[in-house]
């Protein structure tokens, strides 16, 4: 488990562009959980994640991964990164190897795993994936699709068998059935027992993967539980800045004309309801 | 207009990526260019104000023909591109900086390059900004940078491409409603191009790109609610034309429709 304990972050505390990116943050995160952290831009998101494996260190508060505080200074960076793996934005700028073998298998190898693990590891990440390893492993990952490439980076990231995996923005940038690929792996990841926090900007995506919801707004945590709760409250969902899902939209304006209306967290939950009034 | 006549184009050693390509963007348009990742659409922004040429076909704007290169200066005075990521376009050091450097190029005088800039800043919001350096700024005010420092060289046509696909929804729309009616209201014609449907619901006519070629055009309503060819292509519907089919499918509404209003009351 991982938790987040009163903990405050201070941007150029002594400049004039001084920003508290977050203020008094309290969580907890299970291994079995899909989390999506949603918020506007600047809302403190990015920050909130550079946290949870120590890229980032607190100015108050501390962080704690299954009882020890991260950034106590005798505990090991490696011991840490083992645990929670973080996938930046856009992360296949960073690529650097010359083979998606050697791309994927940087982990394990900094780790020191041996070669057969380190094997079994980058084609099991890449299977993760939906990327096929045998087709794949010897080509370099600049040469291939924005799709994979954003998969390989991915899988770079799983090859250390984190325990739980947090992803900023994954599907940014992707069009339409890259998205569909990348999250359907990525939910993949939940059912392997893996947990997974994930950033989006992408409401539909937020009520469609995640069990749970953390809205930040101006640095800190307004809204922590079900997707639904926090949805159904139209008017707080634009207080804070966000978008409202089409199926939220739909429902707000179907509801007085049908009473019963659900909320639906598709457009195919929409659908049925339609299909099944008109079969009465 | 920006004229593209039967464009052929093929990255070094490599098998075209666009093929037999026509169509033509009027003064005043919004014309959506809406196709899947690796389909060709920035192949079609770089060579639409000469920064690729084309190995067949020509390009023309207001008859000039952007191979030609005595032709070049006025071909990018008239054409302008706002990219994906903003900060690949970033050249000055603060915010103003970066919006005065056009002009400076153009040789603009400073009293007018000033109001043009105060102008543009006031519609974009981003006046509070001036003064900022560059890497203090969110995604979402970078890329209005990036409009702004385009549009600042007042261009009779521009190009979009992927603008909003790095930003939150909030900011995606309200650049996208303030990029349409800076557009309109200029008379500027417009290359919107995206892979968003939501997106396109709003331009005057779409150019659906497949494997380097229009594979089909037309308003909104004629492409958008054709979920399946769309789906075959690559390219997702708007949730609003998906549930409208299959609606109309089933007997419960009479015809499609891409209005969210329009739906409910025809559901009623």
């Amino acid at each position: 488990m991982l938790e987040l304990i009163d903990v405050s972050v201070i941007y150029d505390p002594y400049t004039k562009f001084r920003k508290e990116a977050l203020t008094n943050i309290n969580l907890k995160i299970e291994n079995n959980e899909a989390i999506a952290i949603v918020g506007q831009i600047g809302s403190g998101k990015s920050t909130l994640i550079q946290l949870l494996n120590g890229i980032l260190k607190p100015d108050k508060g501390r962080v704690i991964l299954d009882g020890v505080d991260i950034n106590d200074r005798r505990v090991k960076r490696k011991e840490i990164i083992k645990k929670i793996g973080v996938v930046f934005q856009s992360p296949e700028d960073q690529f650097f190897a010359e083979t998606v073998f050697d791309e994927v298998a940087f982990g394990p190898k900094n780790l020191g795993f041996s070669k057969e693990e380190i094997e079994e590891r980058v084609n099991r990440a890449l299977l993760s994936m939906g990327l096929i390893p045998e087709s794949l492993s010897s080509r370099s990952p600049f040469s291939l699709s924005g799709g994979e490439k954003r998969r390989v980076a991915i899988a770079s990231i799983i090859s250390i068998n984190p325990q739980i995996i947090v992803l900023d923005e994954p599907t940014a940038g992707m069009d339409f059935s890259g998205k569909i690929s990348i999250l359907a792996h990525i939910k993949d990841q939940l059912h392997k027992g893996v947990g997974v926090v994930f950033i989006t900007h992408n409401m539909e995506e937020a009520i469609q993967i995640a069990d749970r919801l953390i809205v930040l707004s101006e640095g800190r945590i307004v809204f922590d539980g079900e997707p639904k709760a926090f949805f159904i409250n139209v008017d707080f969902v634009k207080k804070v800045g966000l978008d409202i899902p089409f199926p939220v939209e739909f429902r707000e304006r179907a509801k007085k004309h049908f009473p019963d209306f659900p909320f639906c967290r598709d457009s195919k939950e929409i659908i049925k309801y339609f299909l099944s009034r008109k079969k009465q | 207009m920006l004229e593209f006549k039967d464009i052929f184009f093929a990255y070094e050693g490599e098998k075209w990526i666009i093929r037999n390509l026509s169509f033509s963007i009027a003064q005043g348009e919004f014309v959506a260019l809406l196709g899947k990742n690796g389909s060709g659409k920035s192949t079609i922004a770089r060579l639409a104000n000469g920064l690729l040429t084309s190995q067949k076909g020509k390009i023309y704007v207001d008859g000039l023909d952007t191979s030609n290169p005595s032709d070049t200066f006025e071909v990018r005075k008239s054409v302008g591109i706002v990219f994906q990521n903003p900060d690949n376009q970033f050249i000055g050091m603060t915010v103003e900086e970066d919006i005065a450097f056009g002009l400076e190029n153009i040789n603009l005088p400073k009293e007018e390059a000033v109001e043009r800039i105060t102008e543009i800043s006031e519609i974009l919001q981003i006046s509070p900004y001036l003064s900022f350096p560059l890497n203090l700024l969110s995604g979402g005010e970078k890329q209005k940078i990036a409009i702004a420092s385009v549009l600042v060289l007042r261009p009779k046509y521009l190009i979009f491409d992927e603008i909003t696909s790095l930003l939150d929804p909030i900011n995606r729309e309200n650049i996208f409603f303030t990029v349409r009616k800076i557009c309109k209201d200029n008379n500027i014609g417009v290359l919107y191009i995206t892979h968003n449907p939501e997106e396109a619901v709003y331009s005057d006519r779409i150019e659906v790109l497949f494997d380097g070629t229009i594979a089909r055009e037309g308003k909104p309503e004629e492409i958008l609610l054709e979920v399946e060819f769309l789906n075959e292509l690559g390219i997702s519907s708007p949730q609003i034309a998906i549930i409208s089919n299959e609606l109309n499918k089933a007997g419960i509404i009479s015809k499609a429709t891409l209005n969210l209003e329009d739906l409910v009351q025809k559901l009623c």
